[in-house]
């Protein structure tokens, strides 16, 4: 393999981790607020709020339904608005952290439904509000499963920014299909192929290891 | 302490149900107050009204002087501090040691780091989890793991502990220990205690009252002594029959060949009870001596509910038909309980 070729590499794996870490860090920051919003305003629950419920409920829904690689061409508009592009690794950014966001929230939703209703009486019954309900039990008790949910999350965006390259977004993917697919070179192909693959690999066994030193139960 | 007046309690849905229909109940400061039922009688929706777990579809829930069913949230929560409670299966936060647990309700509170432990270290020390404190419930035992719900409930120094079927889920020697744990807390804190049960024998070793709840109504209330001794409602006879029985085996008395008249050739079968004090008669030495009765006693049993010792004996009097009519008479005389339940084939 030539030095170009790697250092191709090397800028792709870079281009790759860019994405998947800032549409991880969005969707972690707008994702894990909105899966505790559809647990805790669904009924019977503690600030339960059925419409705005269901209204959630239905956006969440209608992103996921979109396949990705539609999504990414169908909000180029709005991707150009926020990142003033529509090409390159930033502007990947947007319909990542876009189709990232629902799939946390159901995620973190689920993890938090989880939990033994009874622990939220309990807290209940010793006076606590809504908001220390969701800060010191709902959170603490789901951090195991909710990393959990980050580790799949994480997994998923490294395999979705490889689509980005369709639309002119660099990294890995990018690499394989311009070099290994279009201009037949199977080494880059291969070597992209190992990239991703120990990436995936390190970013579950780390994903493992932590929730499981949280995990007291 | 607590006035439970006129609660009612519908949950209505695609079938409508009464859950608890005007419920009236007084629970006195410093007391133990058991509530018994069958699974579906009612007792845990009432337990939960009265910390407003399950707001009542009518009715008031005084505790110590405010009606709860009228507070805001904020002021509910508030009250909510002076009401400590405990849980069949504990519900304490697997993420949390067993001092972050106890500490729990006192960072909700916002009390400093040191004021929390000045506070929680004698409550572990009560409970005797000291040494378990850094802890995961995880790491602990059923009866351990209710301790620590014990001792989260005390942390804010609550008037009232309601015990949701708080030892349901343990085994026989832990409930005993659990149940000497909160008869203790009661007398050395003062707490008024309220707790549910489907299992009389949890009424009889620490509650001083009782009520007894089926379908949604209190069916009968009083001491403990009381209901035990003498029990109305047939719910409240079975219960205790579950802890104290006075019945013959079946087979027993198909054996004896009970009749409902005294014909030549039968004896008397009859069922005496004591409390208390006429436990130290000598009914029987009296009517073997004064009466030249056999006695032959088929059943007996004594029980101390609530330090009251309680006795039953179930006896034949067997002799001559006259001698056995004045033995009756004599018995009918002495400050204990007694009743023919019939006739058996004499012994001699």
């Amino acid at each position: 393999m030539s030095e170009q070729i790697i250092n191709l590499l090397i800028t792709g794996t870079l281009d790759t981790l860019q994405m998947t870490i800032i549409s991880t860090v969005m969707a972690m920051l707008l994702g894990i607020p909105l899966g505790v919003v559809l647990v805790v305003t669904s009924k019977g629950h503690i600030l339960e709020n059925v419409a705005l419920n269901k209204v959630l409920g239905a956006v969440v829904n209608a992103t996921r339904s979109i396949p990705f690689i539609i999504l990414m061409v169908a909000i180029i508009p709005f991707t150009r608005m926020v990142a003033g592009t529509s090409i390159g690794t930033t502007a990947a950014c947007v319909p990542l952290t876009i189709a990232a966001i629902p799939f946390l929230a159901r995620l973190v939703e689920t993890s938090i439904k989880d939990i033994n209703f009874g622990v939220i009486e309990a807290a209940q019954s010793m006076g606590a509000s809504p908001l220390q309900i969701i800060w010191k039990v709902l959170l603490p008790e789901a951090l195991p499963t909710i990393i959990d949910n980050v580790t799949v999350l994480i997994v998923n965006l490294i395999s979705y920014s490889a689509m980005a390259g369709a639309i002119g977004g660099g990294g890995l993917g990018d690499i394989a299909i311009r070099y290994g697919y279009q201009r037949f070179q199977a080494d880059v192909m291969i070597a992209t192929i190992i990239i991703l693959i120990i990436l995936v690999q390190l970013v579950q066994m780390i994903g493992d290891a932590w929730s499981k030193a949280m995990n007291k139960k | 302490m607590i006035q439970l007046q006129h609660i009612s309690k519908v949950y209505e849905g695609t079938t409508r149900v009464e859950a608890l229909k005007d419920i009236n109940l007084e629970v006195k400061e410093g007391e133990i107050f058991g509530i018994i039922g069958q699974s579906g009688a009612g007792k845990s929706t009432l337990i939960r009204c009265i910390n407003m777990l399950e707001a009542p579809t009518s009715g008031s829930v005084i505790v110590n002087g405010t009606d709860l069913t009228t507070l805001s949230k904020s002021a509910l929560r508030k009250a909510r501090k002076d009401i400590g409670m405990i849980f069949q299966h504990f519900n304490l936060l697997s993420s949390r040691t067993v001092y972050d647990n106890v500490a729990f309700p006192l960072e909700l509170q916002g009390l400093s780091k040191s004021e929390i432990k000045e506070r929680i270290t004698p409550i572990l020390d009560i409970v005797g989890l000291t040494e378990r404190m850094n802890n995961y419930p995880s790491q602990l035992s059923g009866g351990q793991k209710q301790r620590v719900g014990i001792a989260r409930a005390l942390a804010s120094n609550p008037k009232v502990l309601l015990c949701d079927e708080a030892t349901s889920a343990l085994d026989p020697q832990t409930t005993e220990s659990i149940l000497k744990l909160l008869k203790d807390i009661n007398e050395k804190m003062g707490l008024t205690i309220v707790l549910i049960t489907h299992e009389m024998h949890v009424i009889r070793e620490i509650c001083d009252r009782v009520a007894v709840i089926e379908g949604g109504i209190i069916l009968e209330e009083g001491s403990t002594v009381e209901v035990f001794t003498h029990p109305r409602e047939n719910t409240t006879k079975e219960f205790i029959s579950s802890v104290v029985s006075d019945n013959l085996p079946p087979e027993a008395l198909e054996h004896l060949e009970l009749h409902d008249q005294w014909i030549a050739g039968t004896a008397p079968l009859v069922r005496l009870k004591f409390t208390g004090q006429s436990t130290d008669e000598p009914v029987v030495a009296g009517l073997v001596r004064r009466f030249n009765l056999d006695v032959s006693i088929l059943f007996g049993g004594i029980d101390y509910i609530q330090n009251t010792c309680v006795g039953r004996l179930i006896v034949i009097l067997n002799g001559d038909p006259e001698n056995a009519q004045e033995g009756l008479d004599y018995i009918k005389t002495l400050p204990i309980e007694s009743e023919v339940i019939g006739y058996v084939r004499a012994n001699n």
